[in-house]
């Protein structure tokens, strides 16, 4: 019965190669090899052999998959020494795969163009996977008894497109000894968390009349009930670490308030979500004469979430955040229907005046946007269950706005990115609001003016040169724009030299990165880090310009 | 743990005390009685420290009080209305179980003027556990490999799915809480590294040179490199990847009637090791007249007769019109398919005997004749719930079965082989009476189906169901937990007409929904463990028996002297 959770986890961990730089010809740039594949010989084959190893420790790693596709299509397993061979293999390119269970691919440091030439100067070749982490434990009550059932969590804070965020990474439950195992975990930070709440013999006492103690909403490692205090672990590849949590019933806080806004006739669903986002049996009682609630709840952080619907159909919601350290009353929650915001898209072009705007008579009906528009939520705790990106889709009365459907209360980035040739963003406002500065906060219930957004075309050109590159990195370059810190572009480098163009008039900072995979290019304090090490360039409209930047080793 | 229990039975006694004192000025005749006992180990006798012992009203079933037994194992709830109640007892180590439990059975506390409701003896049976650690042919961890667990039913033999478990990173898994009884495991996963290549990405060149160096590197024999020999032009070869598992069964074998029954005692802790053994995947080409250019397929593997498996471990594919399900072992299938040609989507359905690759067309008939059909109720009313229609042939265990629609129309889904049925219908509030079939003859609720034309049953559903309730007694006096059987006279009657019941504390017993017709009752002092559904075993008991004919709607009530 344990993992059934894991039904649906998919098991390889499906890994590509690494090719490691001295052992092989091909470890300079794939561009410049390109001209050196000898002129096709139809009848020669040729063999390719290497082997597979741990990243950690460097050990063979026997009966690996490994997999060839391009112009020859071949798979097999890795002897006991981790070595592989294939002969017969035609001349041409090539992608190596390899995959074990237990390991990942070697995403770091992937080359990006991975078509590894087949012919006679083929040398041997090395295969990097990753090891998993492994995080185990065991969680017991105050008096030593194993808790059974428990739901143990693991939250991971990654990376992605320059943000940071939470994910849910996995979850086990404990088995009667009080034991969980949870594996596939890649390297990285980690907050684990517990749930004993759902041991089913507590359920039974915790909702009797009678009760008066029950385990917190959610328990972080080590031991605190709020996210904020949680100490996150760090698991390098390979790692396997014990986690143990000693929990303790503490008393039941009462909570109590008055709902404002329900809707005639409708009845309001109470719940009460612990940070995981798992529903905790609560005794909210309601009362629809006055509007007020109460009930008793276990200490911890939560989300009191409160729908409705009405006859309608719209729905209702309040939602709050309660850290619950004692008891709280004269809670008020506002019911409030999701906003809904419409996008105007302006365009000031000097270049090819009205091309867009004529264009929207022939294409009645059709979605005929000059850019395509999301809210990325910033709060990392929704992000992690709810989905994190609410793009704008053409508005349904014909005109030519776009419409944000709804968005619920808090805060969001705005991304626009122009669809027509040429444009840049010239700026993005909301009232008064420069959202290429701050960012959009959607108080509850509250009306919004339109997001304004405009468009030019006479933006400039910037090109560059990167000091001490390796050609293996193809991405890493950055460019920010000192009025829009939060929105940088990214580029890549090819042979040592970058490429931007349509970029907005104004001040702009450029890095160039060996790596931006794991940084948080989109927090200016993080990337302020760096600063002094970006070069710097005032653009004006229709100009081109030239900088020369270094590279910025993130990771040794 | 035991705090908040303490706690709560505190407060339970506060309240009770207040019930009391409010009781005894308003209604002197409740609130005076009590359950008490001890809970103990059911094989040693010793008390059981903390056990939580729950009661609950028989009629109000969310009324349930909850209190933790003491040191000594002793448990009392008082101030209790005169009723009924069901006591449960649940602890670490030890099955949740209601008092004196038999399967869906239990013996009901009685309170009230002249019955005995005070110390009890709550036995409870620890609980006992399988667990094992699935490798593969090198001996490597299985990771999410899919463990199911059967039960053999002691009353019928019949095999029934208990769990599922999937094995963890170190091919670990565990099923804990079980009850003593007979189980079988089974594993299922297909290899990790598992290959199904195309007809067309079946060619020999990339492989010539794996087995020349593989000598070297490759000491150990794996399957990887075993099969590359034959690589002569025109003949594909078999691909070292191309591999299935086969459902295994404890302890190592991959057909059922090999496997070995894990028999668990109370508190057993069984390690049940597994190890898979991949051999080599077959191909099933799926043709039809028309061009498949998609589709999907389920497919279930027979186990035995009785009992059906889904594979999972097959992929699919289509080339040049034609569907191939790949992954599988020799085995003995029945395949649901979907299949598009382009512009439509169709049905079909296939059961089919591999041990090679092999072709089959949905154009061809499989012999299966197809059954449908329609429920007619007796009197007003309508259907409520999932009501089935089962055809079931003893001979071989197999089973058919088709839901009833709100039109009250069945259809058995792929049809049936010809052969000889027992009908039976699962419903509640009605019963099965008669049964007729064009074509096909009928014999009570047996139904013979020959080749050929498509058969339409009719069954007819009767309302009124009787009820039976009385006393068991031994010397004249009352006996708790004994077994209560209703036994139809008709020798031919299938189980499903027998009804049972346990006597509660007071030595009562209620059997409901009891179809009309003519019964003999009997009460078995020691029948939890009788193969009831067998009558040369109930046979010595019926002599003895107390008969009853049972009128729709009839309400009896008789005493039954226990044997």
């Amino acid at each position: 019965m344990r993992r059934k959770l894991h039904l649906i986890v998919p098991l390889r961990a499906w890994l590509i190669i690494l090719f490691l730089g001295n052992l092989f010809p091909f470890s300079g740039t794939v561009l410049s090899q390109e001209p050196r594949v000898p002129a096709a010989n139809p009848s020669a084959t040729y063999k390719l052999e290497g082997i597979v190893i741990s990243s950690t420790t460097g050990e063979p790693i026997p009966r690996a998959y490994v997999q060839l596709s391009g112009d020859a299509e071949d798979a097999i397993l890795t002897g006991a020494d981790g070595r592989f061979h294939f002969e017969g293999l035609p001349e041409g390119r090539i992608t190596v795969f390899a995959s074990k269970p237990g390991f990942f691919e070697n995403i770091e440091k992937r080359p990006t163009h991975s078509k590894l030439p087949i012919g006679p100067e083929t040398g041997p070749i090395t295969v990097t996977l990753v090891p998993e982490c492994v995080i185990y434990g065991h969680v017991e009550d105050a008096n030593g008894e194993p808790i059974e059932n428990a739901k143990v969590g693991v939250i991971g804070i990654k990376v992605n497109q320059g943000r940071k965020y939470w994910h849910d990474a996995s979850d086990d439950r404990t088995d009667e000894k009080g034991n969980f195992r949870i594996a596939e975990l890649e390297a990285g930070k980690y907050i684990i968390n517990v749930d004993a709440n759902s041991s089913l013999a507590h359920d039974l006492v915790y909702l009797s009349k009678d009760s008066q103690v029950g385990y917190p909403g959610l328990v972080y490692y080590p031991d605190s009930l709020d996210l904020l205090s949680a100490s996150p672990v760090t698991l390098a590849a390979g790692q396997k670490v014990q986690i143990n949590f000693s929990l303790k019933r503490q008393r039941l806080f009462h909570i109590s308030g008055k709902l404002t806004a329900l809707p005639a006739g409708s009845r309001p669903d109470f719940e009460l979500l612990n940070l995981g986002g798992d529903r905790r049996p609560s005794s909210i009682q309601f009362s629809p004469q006055d509007s007020t609630f109460e009930g008793k709840v276990p200490p911890g952080d939560y989300k009191l979430r409160v729908t409705a619907s009405d006859p309608s159909g719209n729905d209702w919601m309040a939602e709050q955040r309660i850290n619950i350290s004692h008891d709280f009353a004269n809670l008020h929650l506002l019911l409030t229907v999701p906003v809904r915001l419409s996008v105007i898209v302006k365009t000031e072009f000097t270049k090819q005046p009205g091309a867009i705007a004529n264009s929207t008579d022939e294409d009645i009906g059709k979605h005929n946007s000059e850019v395509d528009v999301a809210l990325i939520a910033l709060d990392p705790f929704v992000a992690s269950r709810h989905d994190r990106r609410k793009e704008a889709v053409p508005s349904e009365d014909g005109s030519d706005s776009l419409i944000l459907a709804d968005v619920r209360s808090g805060r969001y980035s705005v991304e626009v990115w122009p669809l027509t040739p040429n444009a840049y963003v010239q700026s993005v406002r909301c009232g008064t609001v420069d959202l290429r500065q701050d960012d959009l906060v959607v108080p509850p219930g509250g009306r919004l003016p339109p997001i304004e957004i405009i468009l030019r075309d006479d933006g400039a050109e910037l090109t560059g040169t990167v000091r001490n590159t390796n050609a293996d990195y193809s991405s890493g370059l950055l460019i920010v724009p000192q009025f829009a810190p939060r929105h940088p572009q990214t580029g890549s480098i090819s042979n040592g030299e970058f490429q931007f163009a349509n970029l907005a008039p104004g001040e702009y900072k450029i890095f160039a990165f060996d790596s931006t995979w794991r940084l948080e290019y989109k927090n200016p304090d993080i990337l302020g880090q760096y600063a002094s090490r970006a070069a710097s360039i005032t653009l004006s409209t229709n100009s081109k310009a030239k900088v020369t930047v270094d590279l910025i080793q993130t990771q040794e | 743990m035991a705090r908040i229990f303490q706690i709560a039975a505190i407060n339970l006694l506060a309240l009770a005390v207040f019930a009391q004192q409010k009781d005894t000025s308003a209604a002197p005749a409740t609130g005076k009685w009590k359950i008490s006992g001890v809970v103990v180990d059911a094989t040693s006798s010793t008390p059981l420290a903390r056990a939580q012992v729950t009661i609950t009203p028989v009629t109000r079933q969310n009324e349930f009080h909850t209190m933790v037994a003491g040191e000594d194992g002793r448990f009392l709830f008082d101030n209790l209305d005169p009723g009924k109640y069901t006591l449960t007892a649940e602890r670490k180590g030890y099955l949740r179980e209601a008092f004196d439990q038999h399967g869906q059975h239990s013996t009901s506390i009685v309170v009230g003027p002249k019955l005995q409701s005070e110390n009890l003896l709550f036995r409870l049976h620890r609980d006992a556990s399988i667990s094992g650690t699935v490798t593969d042919e090198q001996n490597e961890a299985v990771r999410n490999a899919e463990i199911t667990l059967f039960q053999q039913g002691t009353s019928n033999g019949q095999l029934v799915l208990r769990a599922r478990a999937n094995t963890n990173d170190e091919g670990v898994y565990h099923f804990s809480h079980l009850s003593p009884g007979k189980y079988f495991v089974a594993a299922s996963s297909q290899p990790w590294y598992a290959q199904h290549p195309l007809p067309t990405q079946r060619r020999p060149y990339a492989r010539t040179g794996i087995n020349s160096s593989q000598g070297e590197t490759n000491g150990d024999g794996k399957p990887a490199t075993s099969q590359e020999e034959d690589t002569s032009p025109g003949q594909q070869p078999i691909s070292p990847l191309d591999v299935a598992y086969p459902v295994t069964f404890y302890p190592a074998v991959t057909e059922f009637e090999a496997a070995a029954p894990i028999v668990l005692s109370a508190g057993e802790k069984f390690t049940a090791d597994l190890n898979l053994r991949a051999v080599p995947a077959l191909h099933l080409r799926i043709a039809s007249s028309v061009p498949i250019q998609n589709g999907n397929v389920q497919v279930e593997a027979r186990i035995t007769g009785e009992l059906n498996m889904p594979v999972h471990s097959q992929s699919m594919s289509f080339e040049g019109g034609v569907m191939e399900v790949s992954g599988l072992v020799p085995g003995h299938y029945f395949l649901r398919l979907n299949s598009y040609d382009g512009k439509n989507w169709s049905r079909s359905s296939k059961e089919v005997s591999i041990s090679g690759d092999a072709k089959v067309s949905t154009d061809e008939k499989d012999g299966y004749v197809p059954v449908s059909g329609v429920v007619k109720l007796e009197g007003a009313g309508n259907l409520s719930g999932q009501t089935n229609v089962f055809l079931f042939d003893k001979a071989s265990g197999a089973r058919f079965w088709g839901q009833v629609s709100a039109k009250n129309e069945f259809e058995i889904d792929r049809g049936v082989p010809p052969g000889r049925y027992q009908v039976l219908v699962s419903t509640t509030g009605f019963f099965f009476k008669t049964l007729a079939a064009t074509p096909g003859r009928v014999t009570g609720h047996i139904v013979e189906i020959g080749p050929g034309a498509a058969v339409r049953l009719t069954l007819e559903l009767g309302q009124g169901m009787g009820r039976v309730d009385g006393v068991a007694l031994k010397d004249d006096m009352p006996v708790a937990g004994v077994m209560v059987l209703l036994v139809p006279q008709d020798s031919a009657a299938p189980p499903q007409l027998f009804r049972l019941d346990q006597s509660d504390s007071d030595g009562t017993f209620t059997v409901a929904s009891v179809v009309p017709g003519k019964y003999t009752a009997v009460a078995l002092e020691n029948g939890w463990n009788l193969q009831w559904s067998n009558r040369k075993v109930l046979k010595p008991y019926l002599a003895q028996g107390v008969p009853v004919q049972i009128e729709p709607n009839g309400k009896y009530d008789i005493k039954l002297k226990v044997q």
